[in-house]
């Protein structure tokens, strides 16, 4: 029984040296230049995330006297990524950069932070309630999810115009019903086909791409003059047009089909003609110029704009070789 | 002595649980078509020592013979094999089963279809059925599940069941803690049954009561230790609980 | 006399007595449940009765149903395996990967051997450490999903592997049908028998519904528990390479969820959560109803979010149904 403890003990360690390693990357903040923090909620593996650090790495190279920590959890883990944000305030950097995943937890630790000197830049997820209510951060650099839905939207109906196709109805399918952003995106989505007179709703796809593709079929079969398609995301899109191929759908000729990010699939598809764009966050910019906005305040005092929305670029088919070209080169 | 005037014979067994002494030199016999009873209060070792018996655990010091064999089981399985069938006052059978699997759990009855080997339900609920009768409990069918049974049929069919298997030994651990007295009543009949039929028992009890109406013998423990033995005809059940409750035996009180 | 009256008083006790004796069958309750839904949604969605929809149905059904017959078969040995959602996106991968580099049969062997390793797993971490089942399949389903992620980085993988596999397990064969439906049924029929025909089968039922009884009359309770969760894992890895074959791509979202969704199927279907009871036929049947559930309900036109409130309802009332008729006798 005594070896188990020591056993125990040691593993014990090793997971907390891990841990540290892994996750801490808590150092002292320099005595010169600026240290700067960025906590996103990630997970910081997925290819999405790999893009925004490389924007955020980019722009702390242009300056040498800042210095950028960049952190966030593997997966994504709300628990996690707060542990890491209290773990940034606590080492009190010249600014803090963070995704305001849930402004309501995030609220009373970030407004502390302001309070103390740390000024805060939020990215990719914005606090939505009003001026009065929300947290103060410099800016928000990100996609405006109403508006990324609007340009979806309209870009759909405008390509579809141009080859000469009727708009008769729309489907958009929300893999995260009740989530803010998804819920916006959704409604910027039908606004925007409402305001053209066709006829649009949302359906739950579900969180799992194969049984989202079902779904999607049903509402087809369903709804037979349905020939526009938002099937949610990446990995929802991936799944239903292999799905809608097999139920022998003419995807590009009679039902068009068009999402938000990017992926490698989603780009051959939007290149074959399959898929007729995908919308993109640019999230490298989200890095990028987060990091730059932050820099100039903390060491010149320029004041930010509140608002840079990135998220106004569509793949379309010709541009899929420059952008697949930039996905590997980390760019996107 | 010959070794084969008793089925069952303990020779100086001890056993320890890490500092605790649960039997120390005890020694114990039980004749052919005898119906033993186990006393003492809780904690006196009584279980230990039928564990033993019963495969459970081996002994640390002594030895077991079993109709004049000695023995060392390593599974109760092997006990089983031999005839030493124990009745728990409540893990003898599973609520949530039909009657008939209950009856032959581990033990299923099975016939072939081609290379399968399946259950052979149907004579598996026609020989429940058979015991059932016997031992006068009522039930519709012996599809009808444990739970709708009173728990003294329940313990009536765990002693039908073993007396089905060939059981020898039939060792009874708290078979009436959790009955009324009417049913307390009716076990007892099928106790009397089974030693009838010429197997020997081992009653384990705290309640000498419960006892007492079957018993030959009676041999209580205390602490590990064998503080007690003697006939029914020496002893009333006053002169036993007195034993238990005092520690001491009958002589020295 | 009343002539009439008599003779509906001896129809109404021949009716009694049929019902009576179904009744008494576990998998009744969730049948006329099935039948119910079926046919309203037959009535009130215009596309719902088409061979096309139905044998879509049918296609979700049985990749879910699968993985839900393992599911059951060790939740009646009193165990849980939250992990299948995550072996069955893992063996995707996994088979995908071998395929399209080695023929498709042998990378399926494969697959399915790791499948069993990681319900294996499951099993041994759970019986060697007494951790519940619940956890230690919560670990390894977060565990199997963050590695996914984690190898893959979010990125999908395409089938590029021969054509044996797909077209054994998944691709179109005659009209609208699929093999993989062939697969389910026969696998339930299969574990259904072994249930309630072998001895195995009576020692799972004994296993969950009083382990330590089991225990006392021989029956070698761990490795019942094991073996249930290997099987859970190869049925869940089966159910994955049948998803892949039929897609002929792969993303780490696949089967989110799905493990619950097992579950629901299978108390819908008379399983009892506590072990010791339950049907493969009513968990197929389980799964029936909670598969074609959401299709109903898009088919009929119905609010964009009520799936969810749905199936939670359904299965609070069907649990509630399958403990109430096991307790009325006539």
């Amino acid at each position: 029984m005594r070896t188990w403890s020591r056993f125990l003990g040691a593993l014990v360690l090793a997971v907390g040296l891990v841990v540290l390693v892994g996750f801490g990357k808590v150092t002292p903040v320099q005595a010169e230049g600026y240290t700067v923090y960025v906590v996103v909620h990630g997970g910081i593996a997925h290819p999405f995330w790999k893009v925004v650090e490389k924007g955020a790495k980019d722009a702390a190279a242009l300056y040498p006297d800042l210095k950028v920590v960049y952190s966030g959890p593997d997966v994504y883990d709300f628990e996690k990524f707060m542990a890491l944000v209290e773990a940034a305030i606590a080492a009190k950097p010249n600014g803090l950069i963070a995704t305001i995943t849930s402004h309501t937890a995030m609220d009373e630790p970030l407004r502390k932070a302001i309070k103390s000197g740390i000024p805060v830049l939020a990215i990719n997820a914005p606090d939505p309630r009003p001026a009065a209510e929300k947290i103060p951060y410099l800016m928000y650099i990100g996609e405006d999810p109403y508006t990324m839905g609007a340009l979806v939207g309209r870009e759909m109906l405008k390509m579809m115009k141009a080859k000469g196709v009727e708009p008769k109805r729309a489907v958009y399918g929300n893999h995260h019903p009740g989530a803010f952003n998804i819920e916006q995106r959704a409604k910027g989505f039908i606004d925007t086909l409402k305001a053209a007179n066709v006829p649009a709703e949302s359906v739950d796809v579900t969180a799992d791409p194969v049984q989202g593709s079902e779904v999607l079929i049903a509402y087809l079969k369903a709804h037979p003059d349905t020939n526009m398609v938002q099937p949610a995301g990446t990995e929802h899109s991936e799944a239903f047009v292999a799905r809608a191929i097999d139920e022998k759908y003419n995807l590009g000729k009679d039902i068009f089909v068009a999402t938000i990010d990017l992926s490698p699939k989603v780009l051959d598809y939007v290149k074959e003609g399959k898929m007729l764009f995908t919308a993109d966050q640019q999230q490298y910019l989200q890095g990028y110029l987060g990091v730059v906005n932050m820099y100039l305040y903390v060491k010149y005092g320029f004041v930010p704009p509140p608002l840079i929305s990135t998220g106004e670029a569509t793949a379309t088919a010709d541009l899929v070789p420059l952008i697949k070209d930039l996905v590997e080169k980390g760019y996107k | 002595m010959s070794q084969n005037s008793h089925l069952v014979r303990m020779v100086d067994i001890s056993k320890k649980f890490g500092a605790v002494h649960a039997l120390d030199r005890v020694s114990i016999e039980v004749g052919y078509g005898e119906v033993l009873a186990l006393l003492g209060d809780n904690g006196a070792g009584k279980s230990t020592l039928v564990k033993i018996l019963s495969g459970v655990f081996p002994a640390d010091q002594g030895e077991v013979y079993f109709d004049g064999k000695r023995v060392k089981f390593s599974s109760p399985q092997e006990a089983r094999n031999l005839g030493i069938e124990t009745v728990y006052q409540q893990l003898s059978l599973v609520g949530i089963m039909n009657l008939a699997r209950n009856f032959f759990l581990g033990r299923e009855l099975t016939r072939k279809i081609g290379p399968i080997q399946t259950l052979d339900l149907k004579r598996m609920e026609q020989e429940c059925e058979k015991v059932l009768e016997e031992i006068g409990v009522r039930v519709r069918s012996p599809e009808e599940f444990v739970s709708v049974l009173s728990g003294g049929e329940r313990q009536a069919i765990s002693i039908g069941r073993a007396m089905y298997f060939g059981a020898r030994l039939l060792i009874l651990d708290e078979p009436m803690s959790a009955l009324s007295v009417k049913e307390t009543r009716v076990v007892i009949e099928h106790i009397k049954n089974a030693k009838e039929s010429g197997t020997s028992i081992i009653f384990i009890t705290h309640n000498v009561y419960h006892v007492y109406p079957v018993a030959d013998r009676f041999v209580v423990l205390e602490r590990g230790v064998k503080i007690e033995e003697v006939a029914k005809q020496d002893a009333t059940p006053e002169d036993i609980i007195e034993v238990i409750a005092t520690g001491k035996g009958l002589e020295l009180s | 006399m009343n002539t009439v009256g008599t003779e509906k008083m001896v129809m109404q006790s021949s009716l009694m007595r049929f019902f009576s004796r179904i009744q008494k069958y576990p998998a009744f309750g969730v049948f006329i449940a099935f039948l119910v839904i079926f046919v309203i949604f037959s009535v009130i969605a215009p596309k719902f009765l088409t061979l096309a929809n139905l044998t879509g149905v049918f296609t979700i059904v049985s990749e879910l149903g699968i993985i839900t017959i393992g599911v059951t078969l060790l939740m009646i040995s009193g165990e849980f395996n939250l992990a299948v959602s995550g072996i069955y996106v893992f063996s995707a991968f996994l088979f995908a990967t071998l395929a399209n580099n080695i023929y498709s049969p042998l990378a399926l062997l494969i697959t399915l051997v790791v499948a069993s390793f990681w319900g294996y797993v499951g099993g041994i971490i759970t019986l060697r450490m007494h951790i519940p089942s619940f956890i230690t399949t919560l670990g390894l389903l977060m565990f199997l999903r963050g590695i996914m992620l984690a190898i893959t980085k979010g990125s999908s993988i395409d089938y590029r592997g021969d054509a044996v596999v797909p077209k054994m397990l998944a691709k179109f064969i005659g009209g609208s049908f699929r093999p993989s439906h062939f697969w389910f049924i026969a696998l339930v029929l299969v574990f259904a028998f072994i249930l309630t025909r072998t001895r195995y089968g009576n020692w799972v039922f004994a296993t969950g519904g009083a382990k330590e009884v089991a225990r006392t009359m021989g029956v070698n309770v761990d490795r019942v528990k094991l073996i249930n969760f290997t099987i859970s894992g190869v049925l869940a890895g089966f159910s994955g390479c049948i998803v892949l074959s039929r897609f002929g791509v792969a993303n780490p979202s696949f089967g989110f969820g799905l493990e619950l969704e097992a579950i629901a199927g299978a108390v819908i279907g008379g399983t009892l959560l506590t072990g010791g009871y339950g049907t493969i036929i009513g968990a197929a049947l389980g799964t029936f109803l909670v598969g074609m559930l959401r299709i109903g309900l898009i088919l009929a036109g119905a609010p964009a979010y009520w799936y969810q409130a749905f199936v939670g309802a359904i299965l609070i009332i069907a649990a509630i149904i399958n403990l109430k008729l096991r307790r009325i006798e006539i």
